[in-house]
This record gives C-alpha cells, sequence and structure tokens, in this order.
C-alpha cells in the first residue's frame, strides 16, 4: 500500500514538473546577447551560441575540461582495477519486462547521443551532452544483452586504445592551425553556410571527438564499476 | 514565471527529503528526482544545453553509478546452502525460519536482504574472502577464529551417514569431523541419496529429516556428539554485526516471535 502510495506520488510530481516545463516553454528569450555575439555565430558558422563560445572563443577552456574528465578515467580506473573482480558465476537476474524495453529502447538512445554530438553546433547538445546521452544508451545495451557482451564487442573494436589516442587528436586538431600559419587554437577548417550541419567544420570535428572521448571514458568508468564495485 | 519560482521551491524540498531517506536506494532516488528537477530549471531558465547535460548526467549516469555501487554496501549480502525448514527455495522465493530472522534484521537496519546459495563447503571461503556479509544455512560448527559467531537460535544435533557396503577398515576408524560435511550443494545430495550413490555425509538435524524421507537402508547412522546449536556467521571484522544480530535474536526471543517462527516452518 506503502509502495502504491509512493509510486503515485512520484508519478505525479513527474508529471507536474513534465507540465510546468511544456506550459511555460515559450521562453528562449533570456538574458540579451552581447552585441558581438552575432560576430562570433557568423565567424564560426554556428548558430548555438553556446557551442560557438566554448569550441571557439573559449576553446582553451575546453581543452582543460577535457583533461579533468581524462585525469577523472584514469582515477576511477587506478584505484578500481587493484580490487579484486567481484565477476560472480550467475549474476542477479534483471526482470524480464526491464530487458525487453532495455533492448527497444538503447538503439533510439545511442541516436539521440549521435544526433545531439552531430548537431551540437545548431541546436543545444554537443560532444559531452551527446557523449553522455550516448553512454546511458550503452548502458541499456548492457542491461538487455550482459556487460560481457558488450565488452567483448566494445575491446574488440579497440576502445581502450581509442580512449587514449583522442585527447591527443583533440590537442592535435588544436594545434594543427600553427601548421598553416595561423594561430593556435583557431578554427582549422573554414566557416561556411551558418545554419547548415557541415557549416562549421571546425566545431563538427571537435563535438565528433568529444562526443566520442566522453561515450568510451564513461563506458570505461561503468564497467570498472560494474566488474570491481557491483554486478548488473 | 510562477512555474520558475514552484520548480525553485521544490528543489529544495526533495534535497531535503532525499536527504532524510533512511533506505540508501530511495536517496539515491531522490538525488535522481532533484537532477530531474533542477535540468528543468535549467531548460526554464534558457539553459537548454546545461540541462540537456544535467539530465543525462545527473538523472540517468550519476544514478546508475550510485545504485551500483550500493548493490553491495546497501544490502544485507547472505550466503549458504539450503536448509529445510531453515533456508530453502519454495517456489522461487526463499522461506525458513533462518529467512524470517535475517528478513526482519535487514529491515532492522534500513538494508535490503540477498541470499545467494553456495555449497556449505564455500561458506566459511567466502565469507573469509570478505565476499559476504553474513553465512547462514545450518552452520554450527566451530569455526575459524576470524569469523564470528552470533548467538544460537535453534538447538541442533550431527549425524554421520556412511555407506554400510563401501566401511574400509580406514573410514571405521577415521575421527568423526564434529561439523556438518558434504560435498556439492544439499539439493545434489538429496538426488545422490535418491539414486543410491555411495556417498558419505556428516549432516545437521534438519537435512538428516529431509535425507531420512528418502530410503537410507543402505547406510549406517551414527550420532556424532551433540555441538551447538544453528547460528550465523559473520565476515571477519564484522563483530559489529554479529553483536546487532546476536541482540536482534535475544529480542525475538524475548517477546515470543522466536518460538512462534520455528513454529510456523517446523510444525
Amino acid at each position: 500500500m506503502k509502495r502504491i502510495v509512493r509510486t503515485v506520488l512520484a508519478v505525479t510530481l513527474s508529471l507536474v514538473v513534465c507540465g510546468i516545463v511544456i506550459f511555460d516553454l515559450t521562453i528562449p528569450e533570456g538574458p540579451p546577447r552581447p552585441d558581438d555575439s552575432e560576430l562570433l555565430a557568423a565567424k564560426t558558422g554556428a548558430p548555438n551560441l553556446v557551442s560557438a563560445i566554448y569550441l571557439g572563443a573559449r576553446l582553451y577552456d575546453t581543452l582543460f575540461e577535457i583533461l579533468v574528465f581524462t585525469v577523472a578515467v584514469i582515477g576511477v580506473r587506478f584505484y578500481l582495477l587493484q580490487r579484486p573482480s567481484t565477476a560472480r558465476p550467475d549474476p542477479i537476474p534483471e526482470s524480464h519486462v526491464l530487458q525487453v524495453s532495455a533492448q527497444i529502447l538503447y538503439p533510439l538512445i545511442l541516436i539521440l547521443g549521435l544526433y545531439l554530438t552531430c548537431f551540437g553546433h545548431l541546436s543545444p547538445g554537443g560532444g559531452f551532452s551527446g557523449g553522455v546521452v550516448a553512454a546511458s544508451g550503452l548502458l541499456l545495451c548492457v542491461m538487455s544483452i550482459g556487460v560481457d557482451t558488450v565488452y567483448c564487442r566494445l575491446s574488440g573494436a579497440g576502445i581502450e586504445q581509442l580512449e587514449w589516442a583522442l585527447p591527443m587528436m583533440i590537442v592535435a586538431v588544436c594545434v594543427l592551425p600553427l601548421a598553416f600559419g595561423r594561430p593556435i587554437l583557431s578554427n582549422l577548417l573554414p566557416a561556411g553556410q551558418a545554419g547548415h550541419v557541415f557549416g562549421s567544420l571546425s566545431i563538427l570535428l571537435l563535438n565528433v571527438l568529444i562526443g566520442l572521448k566522453v561515450l568510451i571514458g564513461s563506458w570505461m568508468v561503468l564497467h570498472t564499476f560494474i566488474r570491481h564495485r557491483g554486478e548488473i | 514565471m510562477i512555474s520558475r519560482a514552484v520548480l525553485l521551491i521544490l528543489l529544495p524540498v526533495i534535497a531535503g527529503v532525499s536527504l532524510f531517506q533512511r533506505r540508501r536506494l530511495s536517496a539515491v532516488i531522490g538525488m535522481g528526482l532533484f537532477s530531474f528537477v533542477l535540468a528543468a530549471t535549467y531548460l526554464l531558465h534558457s539553459a537548454p544545453d546545461v540541462a540537456v547535460t544535467e539530465a543525462a548526467i545527473g538523472a540517468a549516469l550519476a544514478t546508475v553509478i550510485y545504485v551500483l555501487a550500493i548493490r553491495r554496501t546497501g544490502r544485507l549480502f547472505v550466503v549458504g546452502d539450503e536448509v529445510p525448514g531453515l533456508l530453502a527455495l519454495e517456489g522461487g522465493e526463499f522461506a525458513g525460519i533462518e529467512v524470517d530472522i535475517l528478513d526482519g534484521f535487514a529491515r532492522r537496519l534500513g538494508l535490503d536482504l540477498s541470499i545467494q546459495i553456495v555449497p556449505h563447503r564455500d561458506v566459511e571461503t567466502i565469507l573469509l574472502q570478505g565476499d559476504a556479509d553474513l553465512g547462514a544455512g545450518g552452520l554450527s560448527a566451530e569455526l575459524p577464529a576470524r569469523l564470528h559467531r552470533s548467538r544460537d537460535h535453534l538447538p541442533t544435533a550431527l549425524v554421520r551417514l556412511r555407506p554400510r557396503a563401501g566401511i574400509g577398515a580406514a573410514s571405521e576408524e577415521a575421527p568423526a569431523t564434529a561439523r556438518c560435511e558434504y560435498p556439492g550443494y544439499f539439493s545434489d545430495l538429496v538426488e545422490a541419496f535418491q539414486r543410491n550413490d555411495p556417498v558419505e555425509a556428516t549432516l545437521d538435524m534438519a537435512r538428516f529429516l529431509a535425507i531420512s524421507r528418502t530410503d537410507i537402508s543402505g547406510w549406517s547412522v551414527d550420532r556424532l556428539p551433540a555441538p551447538r546449536g544453528y547460528a550465523f556467521v559473520t565476515a571477519p571484522k564484522r563483530e559489529d554485526l554479529r553483536d546487532q544480530l546476536s541482540a536482534y535474536i535475544d529480542e525475538l526471543e524475548s517477546n515470543g516471535s522466536l518460538d512462534e517462527i520455528i513454529r510456523r516452518h517446523l510444525p
């Protein structure tokens, strides 16, 4: 009885929050844009000003965010790999409902992650959020087909090496303009038609690299947690 | 404007509620709900990029990592082999005297009870490795010094079964091991007796009663000097858990619930 009351309360609360958001979702006015924002958007070819800032004007900050994330992944692996693996012969079986719904949901969520990554310069999203969304899709995949299957398929594709190569690639993309006689951290590829998917190749490239980096890093953190702290 | 205010008021309320949850799982779900409301707040404050990230990290990924972490610590992990009447699988559910005691005890601690059936011989090893919190399943013998034994909840005796045909001189002379001893799982042992395999086993009273329903005329039956009664065993350095469990069994005994549980499962 108590459980039913709680479930009803939680569902009602979620509906109220969703209702408020839908009811009030006419805003994106926000604070007035600074005068040079249009200039920045035109310069980078990215209508989403947030992307234009963190992958254009403030790319230097983003580089260190990626560094922080990489260090976090290294830390998790360093400390958890010392613990014995908790692989058990027969893990707790998930309920059938969860398994089936996870099987249906995970391709959609992976595609949503891909969309957020690739369209980050046009609409809200970007490499960081897209990568995390894709990682939660991967987690659903783990729930439906098992952690070992997913791990075998992914490590067969050499993702661990890719995880360490990606930060280097991101730094290379940032440094490469020097070779063409342009200032460091400037756009490597020319800005095209604003509002087009390939209108801002440089930001698209960085978003894809960051998205991959975040996806693989989150997967490695999750996998280490599952193997050495709990089970799934 | 009002909706933003409502969300902003909801935030500290949800945070407070999840802070005061006794069960860890409820607290983690509360945190997930907090992230969800926070994402909605960001969205209404014209920060859709942050909202997407907050929803993905806070409501999905961080919640899952917390759940994975508390799957070990947020539950009372018990290992033991089946004992009819004490710890038995009946239609996919555990039932028995030990299950009832442990269920109430886990509830008292605010943990989820999780029982795994393992061979009787492996219980000590698993506890010594620290892979489980408690050992159960008809444990009556003395144990290695590093493990801690709770108070008894039911008296028992030990019975040794040896196949009559296969008794050799060495086996005759062998000192009776004063502990329950048989290979593999108890369910396998029952099948072995049904097939009349010449297995040798030392069993506690509950297991012996279950075995004696099959034809054991081919075995010689010796009653061994009784050890102590059935008890639970906690992993090394878990004296606190042992003391809490013993106090809980004392309490059950003093208010009569222990007798009631025993009568319910051993009519």
